[in-house]
């Protein structure tokens, strides 16, 4: 008996270990019902708003039923698993996109018939908020069809990163320009944009408005400067515009008491990575980004950082990483990340990025310990992330909970010489670093795969796509409005974050993590690079502020990443991105 | 009688099978499948399409050209994991026996000693990784903040001339543990009969106990401990996927640690081959080494008699 009851003990402990694999389903399951398993990345945006949309769905569908799985799983596991025909769901909803592998490999469901179902009760299809920006839709479209056929992924968020700032607390100390009562023209121009305004000595105070757009004063606010948009009222306002004017900011910030300027997450350092995409393509221009990532300048020269200028073709593809707006880039990152006045000491460690975060919001106590950081390095999701440490610090100071203070992004300052936006050295960039994705692997089953795709597109709709932003501050890059009621509901970052967005004409949004996951010269050959390589002595590091940090020179990084591929390795990988069938 | 005893038998067979079935499959499938399928793969060559042809020894080729040619992190690896073994066999192993041995004589503090270094092993790694990361990162530079007004304390785990000494430290204060339950079990066996008659022969103090007694009479754990050690010299990751999972600063890597971030950062199934091949023949240069290893310890090792 004894030994009946050891083996049973022993048995039900195997079989438990043996199945305890797998994500966690979060809800019970209906046995009357096919079940559709979707993976959803719990990462900053969560999982709460999927949720709402699922038990609606689940309620109007007889025959199946969706189950949500919240899991943090790599892009290399279900990638793994999608080639594999492994998968132990039916849908992910991924942070990244770099599926193309998948999608060469025939492993993914074709998603083109979403792109003509209409789930508004009007004419537009889905499609049709896809292809509002073009130019988007064109890069979405190489990297999810084969050879531009049919769509393979389709994209759930959007999310940049850049460097956020508390408006309320940079006014307050006199960080940000103020507009000038004095000067005629800026009176002029509030006029004419219909803010009515006050005299305040030589500032000017918010008094109403009466234009149509959206401005983001409220009365008795101080006027600040237009910013790089010319406008007032927006996202920019107040902030430096030229690199003086942004070192002018930097050490006014640091000259009161112990305070820091800026903050991120140690163990995450990556995110720095997209300052650096930025501000290369800021500097370089839009064309000679894209030239980085396709290894195609289209016959167009592009200058580097030793004075040269070259046309860039897949055959000498890996001379782009000589760019000068890279050498610009990281003289920026040396200058202001790589330099303990300017740097909270926390962002040498390994702090997570929820650690940075709490730092973050903590730092207005000013702890010996903890000094003050005034902006932080972050993405789009961050506030929704921190949620936890507003409410425990709402319940000591109630005026700091969740979306009561004003964060917004500030711009990167324009350098000399910079190409911008436009060529002509206009406009700001901000790089994506969650382009998300929805994916389906291979399903056998056609009646469950119809389900799946009208529950897709019923996550579409433009209802649901406006309370994915408005619960989580999160875009996703279909075309899609906000009532002023969704506005009102979010918090100013939120509102802050889709007005970048959504400035075409200031602001051009950059993918390198996307870019860099579908290029053939990564995943078609053995070639294992990150996407900057900043080399120190010939060794690589995974991002410019690591190589800086572990005491790299600018000259060492710029001249060994230029240098890191010789014709033969580059040879070797393109031969082998070649024989996949890419850059042929 | 006869029937009786064999469906006894029988049962008792069925038990025990019962029990050695799962991991046995789990060896089948995971030690041998694999072993065997990463031997194939060695010689093989996998296209973008996941297409097999023979690739003769051309990914052995490739693989010395990577280990001979510019690849730091391929040299410094090599490097750190030797530095590694040979600092586990000249410093920590002498201090696990001489700690060992204290505990056995049953020195001052000997059950509270043998309960702080037990905790690590009593606790989950990662936890334990955790709790000393954290450390690392929010105590020390406090510490040194309230003491000295050090306000740039460098981060241990990070700085490129500390982090290889820290995760060295790591290991060393983490395998303790494991150190101190194993050698002083081996000494409890031993039969005080010995020791007594010992100390009639003249051994008078612990420095010739622990040579002349002690020693000898581990000696086969201790063999055992050296060659597990010297097998796994090429594999052990230590405890850097602990603490920085993909991103360990170059001055920290291993050969263990080189081989697990080639896996898992490999873009697709063509990278595979190389890396079986370098696989292979790291089996190659370490099992022989391994044997002559204990082929040395078995024939120059103290005598028990």
């Amino acid at each position: 008996m004894k030994k009946k009851i050891i083996a049973t003990i022993l048995t039900v402990g195997t079989l438990l270990s043996a199945t305890a694999c797998g994500g966690t389903v979060v809800d019970g399951i209906d046995k009357n019902k096919t079940q559709i398993y979707i993976s959803i990345y719990n990462g900053g945006a969560g999982y709460s708003w999927i949720e709402k949309q699922k038990n609606v769905w689940n309620a109007g569908n007889e025959k199946y039923e969706v189950v949500l799985q919240p899991e943090k799983t790599s892009t290399k596991t279900v990638l793994n698993e999608v080639t594999t025909n492994s998968a132990s769901v039916d849908v992910y909803y991924l942070a990244e996109a770099g599926y193309r592998a998948a999608i060469s490999k025939d492993s993914l469901e074709d998603l083109s018939d979403i792109l003509t179902m209409k789930v508004d009760g009007t004419e537009k299809t889905i499609g049709d908020k896809l292809t509002a920006n073009q130019a988007y839709y064109n890069t979405w479209k190489e990297y999810a069809s084969k050879s531009g056929e049919g769509m393979y992924m389709l994209p759930y968020s959007d999310s940049f990163i850049g460097l956020v700032f508390d408006y309320d607390a940079f006014v307050e100390n006199n960080w940000l320009t103020k507009a000038s009562a004095a000067d005629a023209q800026v009176t002029a121009a509030l006029t004419a944009q219909g803010i009515v305004y006050e005299a305040s000595g030589n500032a000017l105070t918010f008094k109403s408005y009466t234009g149509s757009e959206r401005v983001n004063y409220t009365e008795g606010d101080y006027i600040m400067t237009a910013g790089k948009d010319g406008k007032y009222g927006t996202y920019d306002d107040g902030q430096p515009q030229t690199l003086e004017e942004w070192r002018t900011m930097i050490n006014k910030i640091v000259s009161v008491g112990s305070n820091k300027a800026l903050i991120w997450t140690g163990q995450y350092s990556g995110y720095t990575e997209d300052i650096v995409a930025a501000m290369m393509t800021q500097y370089s221009g839009l064309d000679a980004y894209n030239a980085y990532y396709s290894f195609d300048s289209k016959g167009e020269e592009i200058k580097m950082y030793d004075g040269s200028e070259k046309v860039i073709t897949p055959d000498n593809g890996y001379a782009v990483y000589g760019l000068e707006g890279y050498q610009k880039a990281v003289e920026f990152m040396d200058t202001y990340f790589n330099n303990s006045r300017y740097v909270h000491a926390k962002s040498k460690s390994n702090i997570s990025h929820s650690e940075a975060q709490n730092l973050y919001l903590l730092g207005y106590r000013n702890e010996s310990s903890n000094p003050f950081s005034a902006m932080i390095v972050e993405g789009g999701w961050w506030e929704n992330e921190a949620r936890a440490m507003f409410n425990a610090i709402a319940e000591r100071d109630a005026d700091r909970g969740y979306g009561k203070r004003d964060y917004r992004y500030m711009l990167l300052p324009a350098l000399d010489g910079q190409a911008g936006i436009d060529g002509e050295g206009n406009g700001s960039v901000l790089a994506v670093r969650n382009s998300g994705a929805i994916i389906v692997p291979k399903c056998s089953d056609s009646g469950k795969l119809a389900a799946i795709k009208d529950f897709l597109a019923y996550t579409l709709s433009d209802e649901n796509l406006r309370a994915f932003t408005r619960e989580t501050g999160v875009i996703n890059s279909y075309d899609y409005e906000l009532t002023e009621a969704d506005r009102e509901e979010m918090t100013p970052f939120a509102n802050t974050v889709w007005d970048i967005y959504h400035d075409t004409e200031n602001i051009a949004m950059i993918r390198p993590t996307l870019d860099f996951a579908c290029s053939p010269i990564k995943f078609a050959t053995s070639g294992c690079h990150n996407y900057y390589l900043p080399v120190k002595a010939t060794v690589p590091y995974s991002c410019v502020i690591d190589a800086l940090e572990a005491g790299a020179s600018i000259s060492e990084i710029v001249e060994g990443t230029a240098g890191y591929y010789n014709t033969d390795k580059w040879n070797d990988l393109l031969g082998q991105a070649k024989a996949a069938g890419f850059y042929s | 009688m006869k029937k009786a005893l064999t469906t006894k038998k029988m049962s008792e067979r069925l038990f025990i099978g019962s029990f050695i079935f799962y991991p046995l499959l789990l060896f089948a499938v995971f030690y041998v499948g694999v072993n065997f399928n990463s031997i194939l793969m060695a010689f093989e060559f996998i296209d973008f399409e996941g297409n097999v042809t023979w690739a003769g020894f051309e990914n052995f080729k490739l693989f010395i050209e990577q280990l001979t040619g510019e690849n730091p992190y391929l040299k410094v690896s090599l490097i750190n994991s030797l530095k590694m073994y040979i600092i586990n066999l000249v410093i920590c192993m002498p201090l696990y026996i001489l700690f060992s041995y204290m505990l056995f004589k049953k020195c001052m503090f000997h059950k509270s000693i043998r309960f702080v270094v037990m905790i690590p092993q009593i606790i989950s790694g990662v936890l334990m990784a955790l709790v000393f990361t954290k450390f690392l990162d929010w105590a020390i530079p406090d510490i040194a903040l309230q003491l000295w007004g050090e306000e740039e304390f460098p981060n241990l785990l990070k700085h490129p001339d500390y982090s290889f000494g820290t995760v060295l430290f790591y290991m060393i204060w983490s395998s303790f543990s494991t150190s101190l339950i194993v050698y002083p079990n081996a000494m409890n066996s031993i039969d005080p009969e010995i020791i007594e008659a010992g100390q009639i022969d003249g051994i008078n103090n612990m420095f010739l106990e622990l040579r002349y007694i002690i020693l000898p009479l581990i000696y086969p754990t201790l063999s055992t401990f050296l060659i597990t050690g010297f097998a796994g010299i090429l594999s052990n990751p230590g405890p850097l996927t602990t603490f920085y999972l993909y991103d360990a600063p170059y001055e920290t890597y291993n050969m263990g640690y080189y081989y697990f971030l080639q896996v898992v950062h490999v873009s697709n199934q063509s990278g595979y081959p190389v890396l079986a091949a370098g696989g292979l023949i790291m089996t190659i240069l370490v099992a022989p080494l391994t044997h002559l290893f204990k082929w040395i310890l078995d024939k120059f090792g103290p005598e028990v008699d």
